[in-house]
């Protein structure tokens, strides 16, 4: 090759250079003045984004936005939140539960919200510093396949899940991430207060007796599971199993009681989508927009007009929704039943291991 | 090296301090600080064996699977068929190894022979692992033929020609050859080994437990960064001992180059087509084969539609980020190549610690590399410049693969046979053009090999781009992940096909370009292989920007501009509509303050009043008939209002429902023959009502969904009495709708896009005296003039603050002189004269 070419070749290589650290920054050109606002949130992005769409042509406000992916279930999102903790880039925190945003909450990482909003908001569902609000729930339910478990054969409490019939037949999702974990420390805070402590263990110890298989792929794969034959029985949320039936899977539900004693308020666990404010984030202003329109009866429609069918958690709704309101929601305390999801989840996991 | 040749490695070196250097130092200041959580892994034993055993069955598969193509790609290196073959070849790593394994696990859904056998035999899970093999299988097997092909090129043919002359029985000749070509396999082996070992997608998906996710488990449970990094502590020393054995496999010097090297056998090439075809068309034809009309009755063009509003942004990121870190990675290698061939030792030192470096980083898991990011960048300025671009994902996949340049930067300084090596120092050669005249062939090879493998491993990397993606920055491979959790195919087909199809084209291409250069002499080939460069780095530029955006358009000429934020009288707080009375001359504007304010023909502000209720929300559309009666889309009130224009009430009526007469959320209200009026509502309702000018119902029309008939957030009417045509703004449709007064179509005018006769969120149109329409677009920041059928006649408007310029636009009116244009998130209204 002759010198010259060589040269030219090497003047290539250093133009190339240039041109490839130049696209690198230029990625980030093109930001617009528009008020924009930041969003991490861990709900289905794909219902999310129908619901930030509406959001941005409503207001105008661009809305950044974070999703979770479904391995992580909610998780990666809050371990970044609490990493940026010292230097906040997010504004609202939106989750699909409500039980990792408390842990939020305790570490100071959301902060104290009230709009006119919020003025009335139930209690139940809502922080008692106001740091987090609850809408759109979805229940915690069995989810059967109609052709092998006989209507006569179907749990009518969780504690029945023990019974040797189930031997073999019952999977849920890994309960250290999502909602699983959660029902777990809501099972133990119950039980603990309604009964007696241990009752929650002799749950565990018969799950464990009956060979509960733990599935890494989440509530949506415990569905999945249960409709392809691979187990009889599963525990879930009730969105993925409106889901699978909209993917035409042949499932259902059952709304097992957590009492055997018919106790008022010992139904189906309701697990509302929570929102919060970050603390320091880069647009208060708009974060207020935001969340006040995530609280707003619109979005609660869209939720529940969408496959996964949240919940209303508004009266007014509830009656416009009544085939999707669960039989006597649990009664029961979402700080306590946090406190107690570490705890729960390592019992379980050391027996089912 | 001297002079010139500096540059290289000085940029290696700046590349590693961003990547791993700061980010490593920081990460060690943030995490020391921390105390242990007392949350510790479970089995990390038997873990560590399953995880083990997966990557070995990968590993194993690969190499038996791969000897074949890479003897093939081997052959063919040292003739200008190598990178065309290369790059064709290559094109299965394309698909992530997840990917493959969900489009073969659609092979045999429920209900399917193999599946109720698996049921009924309760072996579900060995079919499901097995699948999942195969994915691993398909995926790999092109890395260990890139690395085989390496270990060919060296190999003289007259070898082989010696053993067949000497009649040599085939097992001998196989013998041979794998002594030969144990290295490449070795390696390629390895790096399967570790990639298989250190993935959590794919066995997330198929329901195995491994050490990656229990690692992820822990985490969850909120153990610190700290207990992660030291539950890491076998998987991350197994990884580094498998890169140590790479790195002194790599460490061989061969005595001689190959003058020539032996062809493939034809079986081989028939059996790689083969295996090709396996790795790629079948996974996209049992993707497309499974893709089922989705929700709503949505045809295969809708969904691509929405792919395209949803996800291509996205995927055009993902490939962006892909392309940066694979360019990257080839500086790295080149770096540390030319700094591995000087001849004083504290430059191969540094060397070695960069190269030590980045294969510890590439060993760590993807969430702690996340950690080392967010504290290295997550930080003062650096947070802007940084953290919230773009930037800090390449770096983070820079740490999570530039070891793969580092490697190959070291294949290429240790191929040089020592004996070239004295000659070039003896004569002096070290200057940049002296390293290029002697590496230039296995540079390019390797700069090829470390470009595709980077590139598709960066395609498809799911846990630091979860853990720094910026906010703003869509990522595909998080939504096609999401969508294999809810079984929404149709997502995962096209994302994958628009990555194969890429794939395919840039191979295509770059065999275009090797055939082209080979014909060339040097001056002509550095030209084109220049302006090739050029061009694709323009591509990039213009992707990277978010694609091809309508600032092309000029600006309005604005003859004056009326309007500024705030709540006084003549002030907006995003106002949202506008209309126009000429015959008083009367401008009238709602806005987000619930005023309705009304101006003369010149922008003064005259008067103004307050919506009886807004708490729920404010109006969004807004007309005025012939009598001076102002009519609202009283839009959260599901109802419309009438005032006179000193805002005295004179009509109202709607309720929430669904029924006739009954409204959801009403957007915009237009006049029609003999006083009627006409609603477009959205929200569910998506149709357009029809009432008497006294209110009363008279019919409606249209539906929610995309069809002929159909409405997606109809936004605002205009009616033309001149042609007797209604005209609807069908936003989320990206399109006009012209009806009769019927509401029969007519026709349809405009699509969804960025050119001229296109429309991208159109919020309002205005019939012009001569019949002819002006289009605002929300999302385009433009208006367009068009004939009454759709023909472009003028774009105005790009996006700004400046004069001329819109931010977001959400009406427009118009009469014979001017036309005016509400700039909404620029709180102004803007009037130019009407062409």
């Amino acid at each position: 090759m002759k010198q010259q070419s060589m040269y030219r070749v090497c003047g290539f290589v250093r133009f190339l250079v240039v041109a490839l650290l130049a696209t690198v920054v230029s990625f980030g050109c093109g930001r617009s003045d528009r008020p924009e606002v930041v969003l991490y949130v861990s709900a289905d992005e794909y219902v999310a984004r129908e619901v930030v769409a509406a959001f941005e042509q409503e207001t105008g406000i661009r809305v950044r936005f974070v999703g979770d992916t479904e391995a992580k279930k909610t998780t990666g999102l809050v371990e970044r939140l609490m990493a940026e903790k010292d230097n906040p880039q997010a504004d609202v925190f939106w989750s699909s539960e409500v039980f990792f945003t408390i842990d939020l909450a305790n570490a100071d990482v959301l902060e104290p919200y009230h709009s006119a909003a919020t003025s009335d908001w139930p209690r139940t569902f809502r922080c008692p510093e106001d740091r987090w609000y609850g809408f759109a729930a979805r229940g915690r339910v069995i989810v059967y396949a109609p052709d092998r478990v006989d209507e006569k054969d179907i749990p009518k409490t969780w504690m029945d899940l023990t019974n040797d019939y189930y031997h073999g037949r019952i999977v849920m999702a890994d309960p250290r991430f999502g909602t699983t974990g959660g029902h777990l420390g809501a099972m133990k805070a119950y039980w603990d207060r309604a009964y007696q402590p241990g009752i929650f263990e002799a749950f565990v110890l018969g799950l464990a007796a009956n060979e509960v298989r733990m599935l890494t792929s989440g509530n949506a794969g415990v569905v999945r599971a249960v409709a392809g034959g691979e187990a009889d029985l599963g525990m879930t949320d009730t969105d993925d199993v409106w889901a699978a039936q909209a993917q035409g899977m042949i499932v259902e539900m059952a709304f097992p009681r957590h009492s055997r004693d018919d106790i008022e308020g010992s139904g189906t666990l309701l697990i509302p989508n929570t929102v919060g404010r970050v603390a320091g984030g880069p647009n208060p202003d708009h974060a207020t927009v935001l969340i006040d329109f995530l609280l707003s009866e619109r979005v609660e429609r869209i939720l529940a007009e969408t496959v996964s069918g949240n919940v209303p958690l508004r009266p007014g709704l509830a009656s416009e929704y009544e085939h999707l309101q669960v039989p006597d929601p649990l009664q029961v305390d979402f700080h306590r039943a946090a406190a107690l999801r570490v705890a729960a989840v390592e019992e379980t996991m050391n027996a089912l291991r | 090296m001297r002079g010139s040749a500096w540059s290289m490695p000085v940029l290696a070196m700046a590349l590693w301090l961003c990547a791993i250097g700061w980010p490593m130092v920081a990460a060690i200041e943030t995490v020391s600080r921390q105390h242990t959580s007392g949350i510790e892994m479970r089995g990390s034993g038997e873990l560590l064996l399953v995880s083990g055993a997966w990557g070995m069955g990968a590993a194993i598969g690969a190499m038996l699977l791969g000897w074949g193509p890479g003897r093939w790609l081997g052959s063919a290196l040292a003739r200008k068929g190598f990178v065309p073959l290369a790059a064709v070849m290559l094109v299965p790593i394309c698909l992530p190894a997840y990917v493959i394994f969900f489009a073969w696990w659609q092979a045999w859904p429920a209900g399917s022979w193999l599946y109720h056998w698996a049921v009924a035999n309760q072996q579900v899970q060995l079919v499901r692992h097995c699948t999942l093999l195969l994915g691993f299988l398909c995926w790999s097997w092109p890395v260990v033929a890139l690395c085989v092909a390496g270990s060919v090129a060296s190999t003289p043919a007259q070898r082989s020609e010696l053993l067949r002359l000497d009649g040599a029985t085939w097992w001998r000749r196989l013998v041979d050859r794998f002594r030969c070509d144990w290295r490449g396999l070795i390696i390629g082996g390895l790096i399967v080994f570790l990639a298989t070992f250190n993935n959590t997608t794919s066995f997330d998906l198929a329901e195995v437990f491994t050490f990656g996710n229990e690692l992820r488990a822990i985490e969850a449970l909120g153990a610190t960064n700290r207990d992660v990094l030291a539950a890491a502590l076998p998987a991350t020393g197994l990884t580094i001992l498998g890169a140590a054995a790479i790195w002194v496999l790599l460490s061989w010097r061969p005595h001689d180059l190959a003058t020539r090297t032996v062809a493939a056998a034809p079986l081989t090439k028939v059996a790689t087509i083969a295996l090709w075809f396996v790795s790629v068309a079948f996974p996209l034809a049992l993707l497309a084969r499974n893709v089922r009309t989705g929700a709503g009755g949505r045809t295969f063009g809708e969904q691509v539609r929405e792919f395209n509003l949803f996800y291509l942004q996205g995927l055009m990121n993902t490939i962006g980020v892909a392309l940066a870190c694979a360019s990257l990675s080839v500086l790295v290698a080149i770096g540390l190549a030319w700094m591995w061939q000087d001849r004083r030792g504290w430059v191969r030192c540094i060397a070695h610690v960069q190269a030590v470096g980045w294969i510890v980083a590439a060993a760590l898991p993807g969430t702690m590399l996340g950690v080392a990011m967010r504290a290295a960048y997550n930080r003062g300025q650096l947070a802007e410049l940084v953290y919230n671009q773009p930037a800090v994902l390449v770096f983070g996949h820079l740490a999570s693969f530039a070891f793969l340049g580092a490697l190959l930067g070291r294949w290429v300084a240790m191929r040089e046979p020592q004996s070239l090596q004295d000659l070039r120092s003896i004569d002096g050669a070290d200057r940049l053009i002296g390293i290029m005249r002697t590496t230039w062939p296995r540079l390019l090879a390797a700069g090829g090999a470390t470009f595709a493998i980077v590139f598709v491993l960066s395609l498809s990397e799911i846990p630091v781009t979860a853990a720094v993606r910026p906010a703003g920055f869509d990522a595909i491979t998080s939504s096609i992940l999401n969508d294999m959790h809810f079984q929404r195919p149709q997502t995962v087909m096209i994302a994958t096909g628009i990555f194969l199809s890429l794939a395919t084209i840039a191979a295509i291409i770059t065999a275009l370009v090797w055939a082209m250069v080979g014909r060339m002499n040097i001056r002509e080939g550095t030209r084109g292989v220049m302006t090739f460069g050029l061009v694709s780095v323009i591509v990039v530029t213009i992707f990277g920007c978010g694609g091809i955006d309508p600032e092309n358009a000029p600006p309005l000429r604005s003859e004056y501009i009326f309007g500024s934020p705030g709540r006084g009288l003549g002030q907006f707080s995003y106002p949202r509509a506008l209309a126009l009375d000429y015959e008083h001359e009367f401008l009238y504007v709602v806005d987000m303050s619930a005023r309705i304010q009304r101006f003369d023909l010149q922008g003064n502000p005259q008067f103004a009043w307050q919506m009886p209720e807004w708490e729920l929300g404010k109006p969004t559309g807004i007309t005025v008939d012939d009598n001076g009666i102002v009519y609202l889309a009283d839009t959260h009130y599901f109802r419309v209002m009438a005032f006179d224009s000193e805002g005295h009430e004179v009509l109202r009526f709607g309720r929430f429902g669904q029924g006739p007469g009954e409204f959801m959320y009403t957007t915009g209200v237009a006049i029609g023959p003999e006083g009627r009026i006409y609603v477009s509502e959205s929200g569910g309702n998506d149709r357009v009502q029809v009432f008497d000018a006294q209110g009363n119902y008279l019919f409606h029309f249209g539906s929610f969904g995309a069809g002929r008939n159909q409405f997606n957030r109809p936004q605002s009417l205009a009616f033309s009495h001149d042609l007797s045509e209604l005209y609807i703004v069908d936003a989320c449709n990206h399109r006009i709708v012209v009806t009769d007064p019927e509401g029969h179509v007519l026709r349809l005018l405009g699509q969804a896009g960025v050119g001229a006769g296109e429309f991208s969120y159109p919020y309002d149109v205005a019939v012009l005296p001569d019949g002819t329409l002006m289009v605002c677009e929300f999302h385009n920041c433009r208006i367009q003039h068009l004939t009454p059928k759709g023909k472009p006649l003028r774009v105005y408007g790009r996006v700004g603050r400046a004069k001329g310029e819109l931010q977001y636009p959400w009406g427009v009116a118009g009469h014979a002189r001017h036309v005016y244009v509400l700039d909404s998130g620029n709180n102004r209204v803007q009037v130019i004269r009407t062409p």
